[in-house]
C-alpha cells in the first residue's frame, strides 16, 4: 500500500543501503562480538541504518505521497532524484561513521566519527537539499489552485 | 548595551506592528504577506530558541559532542519540511484561508474531533515549550544579575516577552523574527570564531580534551557518552519530528503564495546553519575552557555557556552580542508559542465545541496572557527541580513530534488515512510520551522518539484496518497540487 507511493529509486536505495550495512556489520559481529565495544558498534550500526532508512522513506513520501505519486513517477524530475541519491549517500556514510562502523581519518585533531556526523548529517545535506529543492521545485498550477479556491468557497 | 538596543528595536517593531494589527487575520497569520526571505528567517528564528542557545552548549558540556545528534539534522529538515507538510499547508491556506494548523487538519479530515485533538496537543506543547524559554531567560538573567533570585528573573522574563508580543501579535512576531534571526546568526559566527581562536582551533580543542584522559576523549566521539539508542533516537526525533512542530509550520500559513516555497529551505537552512555554530562554539568552550575535568564545571550546566563568556579577556562587544542573541532566540520562539496558544483558545477549541470563536484582539491578548501564566508555572516547576533546559526542550519538541508529525505527514499525503486513525495517532503519541516519561525514565532511547514511533504505527495500522473512505473532492484536489 505505502510502497506504491514510494518511488522506485528510493526502494533501490533502501535495499542497497541495507545490504551495505549488513556487509559492514558482518565482520564486526563475527570477529569481535564478544567485546562490549563491538556490541556497541553493532547496535550503533543497526540503529544508524534504521534511522537513515526511516528518514529516506519520509523524504520519498514528500514528492511521491498519495495522489501525487503517479504524477511524480510519470514526469520524473532529475534534480529531485539526484538530491535524494545524494542525501541517501551522505546520511548513510555520515551516520555509519558516527556509529563507528568503518573508519575515516581524523582531521584537525578531531576524530573521523565526529567529522562524519558534522559533514554527512549536517553540512553536505544542508547544501545539497537547499540547492536541490530550489532546482526541483514546481509551484502548484495556478489554474488548479484557483479551481480549488472556488471549490472551497462553494463547500463553505 | 547591545541587548538594550535589541530590546528597544523589538519594542519599536511591536508598536509599529500594533498599528498594523487590525484584524484577527493580522494577529494570527500576519495578514498573509510573507515572502520566502522573511518566512525563512521567521521559521529559523522561531525554531532556534533558548534550547539551542543555552541548553545546547550546556548539554554539550555535560555529554560532549554526542549532543550534535540533536542539532545536526537541521541540515536537511528545512527541505524535508517544505517538500512534505509545508507545501500542502501552503496550498490549503491559500485555498481555504485557514489561519491555524487545526483548521487545516479540520479541512483534511472533516468533523471536529481531530481538529480538537490537534489543538489540545498544540496547547500542551506550547505551554511546555514556552516554559523552556522562560527557564532559559531566568537562567540568563540570574547569571547577569546574581543578586536577583530565580523567581524574580522568571517574572522579568515573562514581562519582557508579553510586553511586545501582546501588542503586535504575529505581525510583530514575524518582523521581530527577521531582526532576531540576523542577530542570532551574527552572534553565533562571532562566538564560534572567538572560542575557536581561544582554544587554538579544533586541534587545540582535541589536545585539551585528550589531556583529561580517556574520559575527555570520549566527549569528542559522537557515541562516546550517549548510547546508540539515545544518539540515533535523537537523530530520528529531531529529523522526522520536525514535521510536527507548529511554531515552524504555522509560518507556511502566512505565505503570500505557495511559490515562495522555492528558496525557503535555503533561507531557513542558511540561518540555522549559522546559528548552529553557537551550539558547537560555546559547547566546545564549555568543554575546554570552563575549568576542571570535562563535564564537571561548577554551577548549573546550563550556565556553562555563559561562564565561557565571563572568562577574562572576552571582548565586551562579543558578550553583548551573544546576550542579545540569546534574548532574541528566546523572544522569537516565545511570541510564536504565545500566539499559537492564543489561537487554540480563541479559535480552535471554541469551534471544536460548536461555539462561536472568540473574536477581537482583546480576546486574543487575554488568551496569550493565560498561556504565558501557564508556562510560568511549568518554568517554576522545572527550575525548582534543577533540571537541564535541553531535557525540558526535548519534552516540548517531543510532544509535538509524537502528537502531530504522523497526522501531518501521512494524513496530508495518503488519502486513505481516516479521521479516526489520525485521532488515535494523536492520543497515542501524547499518551505514550506521558506514560514513558512517568513510568519508564531509564528508557535507553528518548521517550519522545519511542512515542513518535508508536504514534506512526497506530496511524498506519488503524488506517489499514479501517474501511476505505474517499475524502471530499476539495481535499483530494488540495492533496494533488
Amino acid at each position: 500500500m505505502l510502497a506504491k507511493g514510494v518511488p522506485r529509486m528510493s526502494r533501490v536505495l533502501a535495499a542497497s543501503l541495507s545490504a551495505a550495512v549488513v556487509l559492514a556489520l558482518a565482520p564486526v559481529s563475527a570477529s569481535t562480538a564478544a567485546t562490549a565495544a563491538a556490541t556497541g558498534r553493532f547496535a550503533g550500526g543497526l540503529a544508524a541504518a534504521a534511522v537513515v532508512l526511516a528518514i529516506l522513506a519520509v523524504w520519498s513520501f514528500g514528492t511521491a505521497g498519495g495522489e501525487r505519486a503517479r504524477a511524480a513517477l510519470q514526469r520524473r524530475n532529475r534534480w529531485d532524484r539526484w538530491t535524494g541519491v545524494g542525501l541517501a549517500l551522505s546520511l548513510g556514510a555520515g551516520t555509519l561513521l558516527a556509529a563507528g562502523i568503518g573508519s575515516a581519518p581524523g582531521l584537525f585533531g578531531l576524530p573521523g566519527a565526529l567529522w562524519g556526523l558534522l559533514l554527512g548529517v549536517w553540512l553536505v545535506p544542508l547544501l545539497l537539499t537547499s540547492a536541490g529543492f530550489a532546482l526541483a521545485f514546481r509551484p502548484p498550477d495556478r489554474a488548479a489552485l484557483e479551481r480549488l479556491r472556488a471549490a472551497c468557497r462553494r463547500r463553505a | 548595551m547591545i541587548p538594550v538596543l535589541l530590546l528597544l528595536a523589538t519594542l519599536a517593531v511591536g508598536l509599529w506592528a500594533m498599528r498594523r494589527t487590525r484584524t484577527a487575520a493580522d494577529y494570527f497569520v500576519a495578514g498573509r504577506r510573507l515572502g520566502g526571505f522573511r518566512a525563512g528567517l521567521a521559521v529559523a528564528a522561531s525554531a532556534f530558541s533558548g534550547f539551542v542557545f543555552l541548553g545546547g552548549p550546556g548539554l554539550t558540556g555535560e555529554i560532549g559532542f554526542g549532543s550534535l545528534f540533536i542539532v545536526a539534522p537541521a541540515g536537511f529538515t528545512a527541505a524535508l519540511l517544505c517538500r512534505t507538510v509545508g507545501r500542502r499547508l501552503a496550498v490549503i491556506a491559500a485555498a481555504t484561508g485557514a489561519q491555524t494548523l487545526p483548521e487545516c487538519i479540520g479541512f483534511r479530515f472533516g468533523g471536529r474531533a481531530t481538529a480538537a485533538l490537534a489543538a489540545t496537543a498544540i496547547l500542551i506543547g506550547s505551554v511546555i515549550y514556552l516554559g523552556v524559554q522562560l527557564s532559559a531567560l531566568a537562567r540568563a538573567a540570574r547569571f547577569a544579575f546574581p543578586e536577583l533570585g530565580l523567581g524574580a528573573c522568571l517574572l522579568l522574563g515573562l514581562g519582557v516577552v508579553l510586553a511586545y508580543s501582546l501588542a503586535g501579535g504575529m505581525v510583530a512576531s514575524v518582523n521581530t523574527d527577521v531582526l532576531q534571526g540576523i542577530v542570532m546568526a551574527v552572534a553565533a559566527v562571532a562566538a564560534f570564531g572567538w572560542v575557536m581562536a581561544r582554544v587554538s582551533g579544533p586541534a587545540g580543542l582535541g589536545a585539551s580534551l585528550a589531556a583529561a584522559g580517556p574520559a575527555g576523549m570520549r566527549l569528542l566521539e559522537p557515541l562516546g557518552v550517549l548510547g546508540p539508542g539515545a544518539a540515533f533516537g535523537f537523530l530520528l526525533l529531531f529529523s522526522v519530528g520536525t514535521l510536527g512542530q507548529p511554531h515552524m509550520l504555522h509560518k507556511f500559513l502566512m505565505l503570500k503564495s505557495p511559490e515562495a516555497l522555492r528558496f525557503l529551505p535555503a533561507f531557513v537552512g542558511g540561518a540555522q546553519g549559522l546559528s548552529i555554530l553557537i551550539w558547537i562554539g560555546l559547547g566546545a568552550g564549555a568543554l575546554a575552557l570552563a575549568g576542571g575535568p570535562p563535564g564537571t564545571s561548577p554551577g548549573h550546566p546550563d550556565e556553562a555557556a555563559l561562564a565561557v563568556l565571563a572568562l577574562p579577556g572576552t571582548p565586551e562587544l562579543l558578550v553583548g552580542l551573544v546576550a542579545a542573541a540569546l534574548l532574541a532566540a528566546i523572544m522569537s520562539t516565545s511570541d510564536a508559542f504565545l500566539n499559537l496558544g492564543a489561537a487554540v483558545l480563541c479559535r480552535d477549541l471554541p469551534r471544536a465545541a460548536g461555539r462561536p470563536e472568540l473574536s477581537g484582539l482583546g480576546a486574543a491578548r487575554t488568551a496569550s496572557l493565560f498561556v504565558g501564566l501557564a508556562a510560568l508555572a511549568v518554568a517554576a516547576w522545572h527550575l525548582g527541580g534543577g533540571g537541564l533546559i535541553a531535557f525540558l526542550g526535548t519534552l516540548g519538541f517531543g510532544a509535538f513530534a509524537a502528537g502531530l508529525a504522523p497526522t501531518l505527514l501521512l494524513g496530508f499525503a495518503w488519502s486513505r488515512v481516516t479521521a479516526r486513525a489520525a485521532g488515535f495517532s494523536i492520543i497515542t503519541g501524547l499518551g505514550s510520551l506521558l506514560a514513558l516519561e512517568v513510568w519508564w525514565p531509564g528508557l535507553p532511547v528518548p521517550a519522545a522518539a519511542a512515542a513518535m514511533a508508536a504514534s506512526f504505527g497506530v496511524l498506519v495500522a488503524t488506517t489499514l484496518i479501517s474501511r476505505r473512505e474517499s475524502p471530499p473532492r476539495t481535499v483530494r484536489l488540495a492533496m494533488a497540487l
